[in-house]
């Protein structure tokens, strides 16, 4: 006798991976469905309609958040200028070649804590650009609101943050990956070599990341401002 | 006179099946009766995309019913046609009845072709 229990793995991703869709009472089709007792309404059938509806959330999110994807996008191809730039700038700073002459582990923390600042930097600059002037245009700006939306982005960086590490040491190194004292900012434009692509691709994650959570977030109305 | 929204072929659908099936209109019979006339099988997921698409231009309205334990406690969301979206429908089959008696007739011997293919 076939069970009358659907997949319990494909009902639990159905209810906690399917962004958007009204989960409830599609869950509740799916299974009246697979209960029908009809002899299409197998297992295979109902993993197939689970899967579907998933890949269906996920697109109509990917299009409603379609702008932010896109800024993501361009804002990540700039970041290896970002990291030419604050590299640049870092050599000639007199603060940081006193940090340099730290005994060792603290140089190496604090090199290792101004990449991780330089890093989030770029990302929260980037999301206040695409977030101000949305929030402008929508009258919500408040700074809370905006501090808020840029947090968003801090579980995804703290989550990855190993990359800008060892991107670190790929572009320090005197080992031929990267000779520094040869790329400009502009030149970093358009570098596809490994350290620029990983580079974008960090940044990327953690903007498509960010910007996904800021954007739901600013779609709840402000909290007690006046009507 | 104001724009158009044109409904798309799905959609189209999708509301003619809401019509048909008037009061019990949601998911399971709705992806039922366009499976019938489809004569293939239909994603429950895709029926509620477009339902959402259409509530959202004020097309259809819809209400939840009560849970039931058949369902695993889940109530069912049940679906009307607007006055819109009934003015809409109708709108689109007089375009589309005006495109097809437009159309040229075929000739003959891609008629007879057709005939002998579908032997």
């Amino acid at each position: 006798m076939p069970s009358a229990d659907p997949p319990s793995l494909a009902t639990w991703m159905l209810e906690h991976c399917t962004p958007g869709l009204r989960n409830d009472a599609l869950a509740g089709d799916l299974l009246e469905e697979f209960r029908s007792g009809r002899n299409d309404r197998t297992r295979a059938w109902y993993w197939r309609q689970v899967l579907a509806a998933i890949a269906i959330g996920c697109f109509r999110e990917i299009l409603n958040h379609r702008s932010a994807m896109l800024f993501a996008v361009l804002w990540a191809i700039v970041s290896p200028a970002w990291v030419v730039l604050s590299n640049n700038t870092e050599a000639h700073s007199r603060a940081f070649g006193l940090m340099w002459q730290m005994d060792w582990p603290w140089s190496t923390i604090c090199a290792l804590a101004s990449s991780l600042a330089m890093s989030l930097t770029f990302v929260w600059f980037g999301m206040a650009l695409y977030l101000v002037p949305r929030m402008s245009a929508a009258r919500s700006f408040s700074m809370r609101r905006l501090v808020h939306g840029l947090l968003q982005a801090l579980p995804m960086f703290i989550a990855i943050s190993a990359v800008p590490f060892a991107l670190t040491l790929l572009f320090h190194s005197g080992h031929g990956m990267v000779d520094r004292r040869t790329i400009t900012p502009l030149n970093a434009l358009t570098d596809l070599r490994a350290w620029a692509m990983v580079e974008r691709l960090f940044n990327l994650s953690i903007l498509l990341y960010g910007l996904w959570r800021a954007n739901r977030l600013l779609r709840k109305p402000p909290k007690g401002l006046p009507r | 006179m104001a724009g158009r929204n044109y409904l798309g072929e799905f959609e189209l659908m999708i509301l003619l099946a809401v019509i048909r099936l008037e009061e019990e209109a949601y998911g399971v019979p709705i992806s039922r009766e366009l499976e019938a006339y489809r004569g293939r099988g239909i994603s429950v997921g895709s029926v509620y995309a477009a339902l959402e698409r259409l509530e959202a231009k004020g097309l259809v309205s819809s209400s939840l019913g009560n849970p039931t334990p058949e369902r695993g406690g889940k109530a069912k969301r049940y679906f009307r046609v607007t006055s819109t979206g009934l003015r809409q429908v109708h709108e689109t089959r007089r375009i589309l009845s005006k495109l097809w008696h437009a159309l040229p007739k075929p000739k003959e011997n891609v008629l007879k072709e057709n005939v002998y293919a579908q032997r």
